[in-house]
């Protein structure tokens, strides 16, 4: 069969190999591993390494922060008192997690191109789709641990002093899996965007700038298009028992806020006789627990609804809000955590039904991988 | 059984919008090296590419060991390719470039770091093994390119103009290496280069692609045996010792500074001898000259 010529013995003696050949599942392994190397610096100088730290330690130093007041100010009995709600976590370090993602990714991609591995690798048995998927997951995998590390760190802070920790953790494992999920969710919009990007930028900078750039910018915009600019208000006092009546009154204010943001904000505050106060911002339903848990002395409602408009109307706004790259992840964490809203633009969003978010969210990955994957065809095989 | 040949074109036409790069060409390549020649724009890259899948053939096929690279992806394991440009990342340095090459080639990690190893001392790169690519000279890239190729040994490697860009060392390094890695290390090769005399110096066999087409092929030997004529260089009466050759019955031409004699028997050196002390020519040296592939070239195919 083999008519091989017998090669001959070369000084130090070259050898052929015998050995196992995996094809084209041990080529798509080793460019994922090369990508996750990549991402991390390892195997290159310590220079490459700077910006997985620096992803690291945005991921992991404010909840470092958080669990040390709490620790110092003693304020953490349970988590009841948590000072800062996990939900509440991810939008922290959102923007500046998408900034250095933006410089990070692009690596995985460019230099392949401009300094043209690419063609050694299409020699070899992958295929382009094999080189993309490996490149994406392995940036994805990367950034998701990375992401999840600061709010596992919080949310185990939070189960190890609660004093019970095993109770705590029995109670929170759903949390630890909501955690995961939403930083999953937070690594696939980290990859997708900023690769669909650097699949069309000549330089990684370019590449950067763009992501970069345009997170900043149309975020700023939409904020500024659809958060109302000030706020007025007349406040009500009324410094008796409420009646009934009153408090159906309260529940349509409150459905205003959930509907209309911009146009009102009701806030309550109630007095118990304990002397206890407790605000409520937006739920009804606490509103009426808490009338029902004690008789209430004073029932406080600030209408905000006089104040100027936001700029667009909350007709457009509602669509807008979708289009913003750093509200993007918030949205699918909210959703994961039931956060309440609290920045008013976002609220906006609770006006869709909870799918939308979704599938605003399904477009913000899917459409960078199909504009990636759109621009690599051309690498034929 | 008869195995399938390495390279075989078999109708094989590559058009690009309206050039056609490649016309309809039908050749096979074996074992040993093989040099595909011809001026640029000739077509070589464009078949190249097309054995490695890289192209797709507007008709016809080009198989590797009879499999279609293009379709079957498995099939690449045992090919190696050298690109004519710049292809390597700069950032890393070249065990762990090899290293990882030899794994996308499909070979397990502990396997692929005792070859990049071992391919880094074949191609003399030994000692600057943990430097990062980007601060390599030219001529190191180029052993990094040639390494990469047959890192994951394979049975046949493309090498497409890898003296491009060297100088005179540096070619006659590379080409030194070129054939180490066909003749010691067992590892079939095409390349494709526009300089006749490289690939007369280094190939097995010969394809000379023109416009396009193929219009010849064969062995150097071939090509070049057969020919021989014995160069008889004088400084000074050629004339005479021309004359003193017709007078022994040896018909001689002249060309330049030499005498050409058609070259037939041991008996004509005796000849020859006797010829040059009655011309009293004042002899330079004497040799047999083969016929040059450039002259092939130049007078068009030959059979």
């Amino acid at each position: 069969m083999e008519s091989r010529p017998a090669g001959q013995i070369f000084d130090i003696g070259y050898q052929r190999y015998d050995g196992p050949r995996q094809g084209r599942n041990r080529a798509r392994i080793a460019l994922f591993t090369a990508g996750v190397r990549q991402t991390l610096g390892l195997g290159r100088g310590g220079r490459a390494k700077v910006l997985p730290v620096l992803l690291l330690l945005t991921s992991v130093v404010p909840a470092a922060i958080i669990l040390t007041i709490a620790v110092l100010t003693g304020s953490l009995l349970g988590v009841e008192s948590r000072p800062v709600e996990l939900g509440d976590y991810f939008p922290i370090t959102a923007l500046l997690m998408l900034i250095l993602a933006g410089i990070m990714a692009p690596n995985l991609l460019i230099p392949d191109r401009r300094d043209n591995v690419l063609s050694l690798y299409l020699v070899r048995p992958a295929v382009i789709a094999d080189y993309l998927a490996a490149r994406w997951l392995a940036f994805f995998v990367v950034t998701t641990i990375i992401v999840a590390l600061g709010p596992l760190l919080l949310l185990t802070g939070y189960v190890l002093l609660s004093g019970n920790a095993w109770q705590e953790l029995q109670g929170t494992w759903r949390e630890y899996f909501g955690v995961m999920l939403g930083a999953a969710a937070i690594g696939a919009f980290l990859t997708a965007v900023p690769l669909g990007i650097a699949a069309f930028t000549p330089r990684r900078a370019y590449a950067a700038a763009v992501v970069i750039g345009g997170a900043l910018v149309i975020s700023a915009a939409i904020g500024f298009l659809t958060e109302p600019i000030d706020f007025g208000g007349s406040t009500t006092t009324t410094t008796r028992p409420i009646t009934e009546e009153e408090l159906a009154v309260a529940d349509q204010f409150v459905d205003a806020t959930r509907s209309l943001p911009g146009e009102a904000e009701t806030r309550f505050t109630v007095e118990l006789e304990s002397g206890e106060a407790r605000q409520y911002l937006m739920s009804p339903d606490e509103v009426e627990q808490a009338l029902q848990g004690g008789s209430v002395t004073t029932f406080e409602s600030t209408e905000f609804g006089s104040g100027p408009e936001p700029i667009l109307d909350p007709d457009i706004g509602q669509w807008v809000v979708f289009a913003d790259p750093t509200g993007a992840t918030v949205f699918i964490t909210d959703l994961l955590f039931e956060d309440v809203q609290s920045n008013t633009y976002r609220q906006l969003v609770s006006r869709h039904p909870d799918y939308y978010a979704i599938i605003a969210y399904a477009a913000w990955i899917l459409l960078p991988v199909f504009f990636m994957w759109a621009r690599y065809r051309r690498y034929t095989t | 059984m008869q195995a399938p040949p390495l390279l075989e074109a078999t109708n094989l036409t590559k058009r690009y919008g309206r050039v056609l790069a490649l016309d309809n060409v039908t050749f096979t390549v074996g074992d040993g090296i093989t040099g595909l020649l011809g001026p640029n724009g000739a077509g070589k890259s464009t078949a190249i590419k097309l054995f490695l899948g890289l192209l797709q053939p507007t008709q016809g096929a080009a198989q590797v060991m009879g499999a279609q690279p293009y379709r079957d992806v498995n099939a690449r394991s045992l090919i190696g390719y050298m690109p004519e440009h710049d292809c390597l990342p700069t950032s890393v340095n070249a065990s762990e470039f090899l290293t990882h090459m030899a794994q996308v080639s499909g070979l397990p990690p502990a396997q692929a770091r005792t070859r990049a190893a071992d391919t880094m001392r074949h191609v003399g790169l030994d000692e600057a093994r943990y430097r990062s690519i980007g601060e390599y000279s030219t001529g190191m890239k180029q052993r990094v390119k040639l390494a990469q190729a047959i890192v994951h040994d394979p049975r046949l490697v493309l090498l497409d103009e890898p003296t491009a860009g060297l100088d005179p060392g540096g070619r006659d390094e590379m080409l030194d290496l070129v054939r180490r890695t066909g003749r010691d290390f067992g590892i079939s090769i095409v390349f494709s280069s526009h300089l006749m005399g490289e690939v007369e110096r280094t190939c097995d066999n010969i394809i000379v692609l023109e416009a396009g087409r193929v219009t010849q092929q064969g062995s150097v030997t071939g090509f070049t045996e057969n020919t021989d004529i014995l160069a008889v260089e004088v400084d000074a009466r050629h004339d005479e010792l021309i004359a003193a050759l017709a007078s022994s019955g040896i018909e001689a031409g002249r060309d330049g500074n030499s005498v050409l004699v058609a070259h037939e028997s041991g008996e004509h050196l005796a000849a020859i001898q006797d010829a040059l002390i009655k011309a009293q020519a004042p002899l330079r040296r004497m040799a047999f000259r083969r016929r040059m592939l450039t002259e092939i070239f130049r007078d068009g195919p030959e059979e």
